[in-house]
């Protein structure tokens, strides 16, 4: 049987995570917003990190929002 | 219980390190589950302690409930879902792998928030994993959304309750309310699984069919069929004069349903053997029986019988299920699974 990877990240972890991927600095300035409501993402509302045409997108912890992350990754697998 | 702890010494003692590494393994090949359970267990104990303990709870907890899942759907075919889950933790990441990736990271947290953490994780699994092979050929987006949301439900319904409910309430229930093309096909798919054809079945002879024309990337009426199948099964679950037989292009069943006690009592277990054959002189590549309640045992025999009665018959697989009826009742039941199909990985001759 094949192995199947998740990544995650422990809230410990997220800092360094966001560090590494250069954007630490524009969510701690209330600058980073979530992909799907717009509001502005915080260390603690983060939820899902994913990449997204080019970029590093974020997804909060409102339910409708995860929901859409979860579409979006169909939608994405449809494409090819 | 002293003569078999003396056994264990003597055993030991004579096989000296080998004889512990049997003893290992005799451990894990029958009481395995188990063993992770103590293990999620111990963690849990020790989960606020610090990151490391809450990770390796975290990651045992999830392999365990996709493990216990997997396996009563491996049972039905390997190829269904054919992917253990293994969690990354990380720490860092360079941006252009990252981006190149396309996947997720999931902030698992240890706070009520977990189930949220879970079923996104569970749901990603799924994504990933189930019926790949087919999937490939649907293009009905929210046909494949269904399909793996229902099985989301089935492997969370086989474990975690909890993290079922906050699947229904926050995940589910907003899409069925809000895409009434989703809503349709999981409607359809609900149905079938309340009558043990969701598995078994559907998904099985989606799988089963395609292994014999894995060589192609892209079938272009597949789609259609897995749509036809569908409507015949919903049918079949609906229908008081049921049509048995499914005789389509990449797929050809036949049903056969033991109720019927004054049937047996008058023509005999013979008589449902010798309806399977005619099924399959028919041109049905399997036959799935039926049965529930008393009748468990009768479609065992049956099953058996036929198996060793008619050579077309390559394989016999058992399943299990909980029947719910339309009044909402529940009954136990089985599902037979009688397949002609004796080496699955073959492909068609016309396609080699």
């Amino acid at each position: 049987m094949r192995d199947n990877q998740l990544k995650a990240v422990h809230p410990s972890d997220l800092k360094s995570l966001l560090k590494s991927l250069g954007i630490y600095n524009s969510v701690c300035d209330n600058k980073e917003t979530c992909f799907f409501c717009h509001n502005v993402i915080a260390e603690d509302t983060i939820s899902a990190v994913f990449p997204f045409e080019n970029s590093v997108c974020f997804c909060c912890g409102n339910p409708s929002c995860c929901n859409t992350l979860i579409d979006l990754e169909s939608e994405e697998d449809d494409c090819g | 219980m002293d003569k078999l702890m003396g056994a264990i010494t003597d055993f030991l003692v004579l096989y000296g390190g080998w004889g512990i590494v049997a003893i290992m393994i005799i451990l894990v090949l029958f009481f395995g589950d188990r063993l992770f359970t103590s293990v999620e267990r111990f963690w849990a104990v020790f989960r606020h302690l610090s990151s490391f303990t809450f990770k390796r709870y975290t990651s045992t907890r999830l392999s365990n409930q996709i493990l216990h899942a997997t396996k009563s759907i491996g049972s039905i075919d390997n190829d269904i879902l054919p992917y253990r889950v293994k969690i990354k933790w990380v720490k860092s990441e360079k941006t252009d792998s990252f981006l190149k990736s396309g996947q997720i990271i999931v902030k698992i947290s240890d706070d009520d928030d977990i189930n949220k953490s879970f079923v996104l994780a569970i749901t990603e699994y799924v994504r990933q994993g189930l019926i790949r092979s087919v999937k490939r050929h649907l293009r009905d987006e929210p046909l494949v959304q269904a399909i793996d949301l229902c099985t989301v439900g089935k492997v969370l319904s086989q474990a975690y309750i909890e993290s079922l409910s906050y699947f229904e309430k926050s995940f589910l229930n907003d899409l069925l309310k809000n895409d009434e093309h989703f809503l349709k096909h999981f409607e359809l798919l609900r149905k079938i699984d309340y009558n043990g054809l969701y598995l078994p079945v559907f998904l099985n002879e989606l799988s089963k069919s395609l292994r014999r024309y894995d060589g192609r990337y892209f079938i272009e009426d597949f789609e259609k069929e897995a749509k036809a199948f569908l409507g015949y099964l919903v049918g079949f679950c609906s229908d008081k004069h049921k049509k048995l037989n499914y005789n389509g292009k990449y797929i050809h069943i036949s049903f056969g349903l033991i109720a019927n006690s004054s049937f047996i009592f008058k023509h005999g277990r013979d008589a449902y053997v010798e309806k399977v054959r005619a099924s399959l002189s028919r041109g049905a590549q399997t036959v799935y029986l039926f049965g529930w309640e008393d009748k468990i045992k009768t479609v065992k025999q049956i099953a058996e019988r036929t198996a060793r009665t008619d050579l077309r018959i390559k394989k016999v697989r058992i399943h299990y299920y909980r029947h719910v009826f339309e009044d909402h009742s529940t009954a136990r039941a089985i599902c037979a699974e009688l397949s002609t199909i004796e080496n699955e990985n073959l492909r068609e001759p016309d396609l080699l």
